[in-house]
């Protein structure tokens, strides 16, 4: 009758976009497997590119000095005197400066007795830091040269209405045409990674699993990167990390292991957390050996240390994956490498990564949000596009302490990606400097003053 | 995160802060996004703490005094405060001699950082803490006290000189100076090594 007819049209359409959907996750998947692509992501993100350009006006005149394909700028606010590091002052020289100026004469051999305007570079470079500091922007966002329709980057208290509407419909993609999709591939990708981690478990040959596993993984990976919208560019791809090696890369986010890992099995090496991410660790750790240690350094650092010794003496494991930093970055520096990476004794392979920030904002702060509130603003972004760049690897010089090492391949990985190289530790997201490093940073200062001030006033006055 | 909204001034404040800051629109919302940056607890205020955070000035040797100076009667600052007192230290626009930005305004800071129990006069004893704050255990503490003697004693000397009074009275050690002998103590002193460098 006719009344059951428009019943019978919505289950049948429901059905046939069962069907559908079903169809493309299973293409999906069977195009993770060998790794090939349609070119669809990266079609979508050049039109993207040109709805940017055309749509949104840029925050500042073109007519400044800036490069065209600057993606953001470090733009400053002030022009600093003096900064404050981890070796003393650093007096820099602004376009506002006069010749006469007696400050000059701390970095100079020229000893003069102790002035009461001896203050004045330090309170300068203190309020040029409460003003910006190097250290403090680091865990925000990058700030975008132009607006790119998202609300979390928006920044700015006016937006026309033609914006608006562009917004609006931005909006109604991401969440509700792209969102939704992204979500059934990452579950078809967990479903994936969970029931064939079981099932490789299951299999009593180690080499058969360990063959299955480097099918199993990177293909999970894949999937995952498909649920972002990532388009990868790799780069240098002949110095990708062997067995037994020691992959180093810069840290901004958790997408920087499905990044990695699309392209080989790794040993990962992470804080083990609870919750989805504990969840999936466990599944990983079915079919690889993986090191999941706990925050709280002082009990597992020297464990850690022993296990990834260990690790690389072993022949035929995957390489070990670690994040130096020790905790996420806004991926627009590097801060202080952890040395234990560097200690252990394999062959480092230094990788960096750099997202394009247009796309998304990449960086997980991690005292901010979650990891599952963090994966919905990634995959109710636009995508995700990153670049990787594999360096060459390096092992520990002559001579050359395991820090210095550290440092060494941590401004190789700076360079590389376009980083600013900093000094700083990332553990400052979380907590105030420790005391020792003021009085480490005060002693470079006091001793200059003191070599050039008071040994010379003690000549000529006698006992005051 | 709601509070955050009330933090951005409306248009008319915005004018009257440029007015008085000569700070630019876009100058202001920097420090306004700045300002909410280190709010963490989104209070829509700065407490010390807030400011400590900060790694750079954390380990800065005259931290503690610029923010005893800076908190001085307050315990918390607003953005219209926090700006107005970065905007003290804005180059000096020639021609404006009762701006807020004027060099006697920079070097009261200066004075007020010195002068720690906030009694008008800069004594021996505070010159002594601010160089053992930046000598540490360099130095003997008979050695750093004379030096603090020694350059009270010479800023009022100067200072007296510079005024035409030719003898002091007592023949002993001077041991505080107040605010007019501390600016002759600095005068040579730029305002260039007094300012921040604002980039429009």
């Amino acid at each position: 009758s006719l009344r059951l007819q428009p019943l019978e049209a919505f289950y049948w359409a429901v059905q046939l976009i069962g069907r559908l959907v079903g169809l493309v996750l299973l293409v999906a998947t069977l195009l993770a497997v060998f790794n090939f692509s349609f070119g669809i992501r990266r079609l979508y993100i050049r039109i993207l590119l040109h709805l940017f350009e055309q749509a949104v006006e840029k925050r500042r005149p073109p007519s400044r000095k800036e490069s065209s394909d600057n993606l953001s700028r470090d733009n400053r606010l002030i022009q600093r005197h003096a900064k404050l590091t981890t070796e003393g002052i650093e007096l820099l020289h602004a376009d506002c400066a006069s010749s006469d100026d007696p400050s000059k004469a701390s970095t100079s051999s020229q000893k003069r007795p102790f002035h009461l305007s001896d203050l004045c570079v330090f309170v300068q470079s203190g309020i040029e830091s409460i003003i910006e500091d190097e250290v403090t922007k680091r865990f925000a966002a990058e700030d975008l040269a132009s607006w790119n329709l998202l609300t979390r980057t928006n920044k700015y208290q006016f937006i026309s209405s033609r914006l608006t509407c562009y917004w609006v419909l931005g909006c109604f993609l991401r969440y509700c045409i792209l969102f939704p999709f992204r979500m059934l591939l990452a579950l078809t990708a967990v479903l994936y990674l969970v029931i064939g981690s079981l099932i490789i478990a299951l299999l009593p040959w180690p080499g058969l699993r360990r063959y299955l596993n480097s099918i199993l993984t990177p293909t999970a990976f894949r999937l995952f990167a498909r649920a972002f919208s990532a388009v990868l560019r790799f780069h240098d791809v002949e110095n990708m990390p062997q067995n037994n090696g020691i992959c180093v890369a810069n840290h901004t986010s958790p997408i920087d292991v499905v990044v990695l890992g699309c392209r080989q099995v790794f040993s990962i090496v992470g804080q083990s957390h609870g919750g989805f991410t504990g969840f999936m660790q466990k599944t990983l750790h079915r079919t690889s050996p993986h090191i999941w240690f706990e925050r709280s350094e002082s009990s597992d650092a020297s464990v850690v240390k022993r296990k990834l010794e260990e690790h690389v003496s072993t022949p035929g494991l995957p390489p070990v994956l670690i994040f130096p930093e020790g905790t996420c970055i806004n991926n627009t520096s590097v801060m202080m490498f952890r040395k234990g990476g560097f200690e252990a004794g394999g062959v480092v392979y230094p990788v960096a990564i750099k997202y394009d920030p247009r796309f998304a904002d990449c960086f997980w702060n991690s005292s901010a949000c979650g990891m599952v509130t963090y994966l919905f603003m990634m995959m109710t972004s636009w995508a995700i596009v990153a670049d990787v760049w594999y360096l060459p690897p390096q092992i520990q010089q002559e001579g050359e302490s395991s820090v210095a090492f550290a440092n060494r391949v941590k401004r190789q990985i700076a360079g590389r990606g376009g980083l600013v190289d900093l000094q700083w530790d990332g553990n400052l997201k979380r907590s105030k400097p420790k005391s020792s490093l003021q009085e480490q940073h005060r002693e470079a200062f006091r001793k200059r003053i003191y070599g050039l001030s008071v040994t010379d006033q003690m000549e000529g006055s006698g006992a005051g | 995160m709601g509070s955050v909204s009330s933090l951005i001034p409306d248009e008319n404040q915005i004018k009257d802060i440029q007015e008085e800051t000569g700070l630019s629109k876009e100058q202001l919302q920097r420090l306004n996004s700045r300002f909410i940056a280190l709010d963490k607890q989104s209070e829509g205020s700065l407490r010390r703490e807030d400011l400590e955070r900060i790694p750079e000035l954390y380990v800065n040797p005259v931290s503690q005094f610029l923010l005893d100076a800076f908190f001085r009667d307050r315990n918390e600052i607003n953005f219209l405060e926090f700006v107005k007192f970065l905007a003290t230290f804005r180059p000096v626009d020639e021609g404006r001699p009762t701006s807020i930005n004027r060099r006697e305004a920079k070097l009261r800071f200066l004075f007020d950082m010195y002068d720690l129990d906030r009694d008008g006069v800069i004594s021996v004893d505070e010159v002594h803490r601010m160089l053992e704050e930046l000598l540490g255990r360099h130095g003997r503490p008979d050695q750093v006290l004379s030096i603090a003697r020694r350059i009270v004693h010479e800023a009022a000397l100067d200072y007296a000189a510079a005024n035409g009074v030719a003898e002091m009275p007592s023949g002993g050690q001077i041991d505080s100076i107040d605010f007019p002998a501390f600016e002759h103590a600095m005068r040579n002193v730029s305002d260039h090594q007094l300012s921040i460098c604002f980039l429009s």
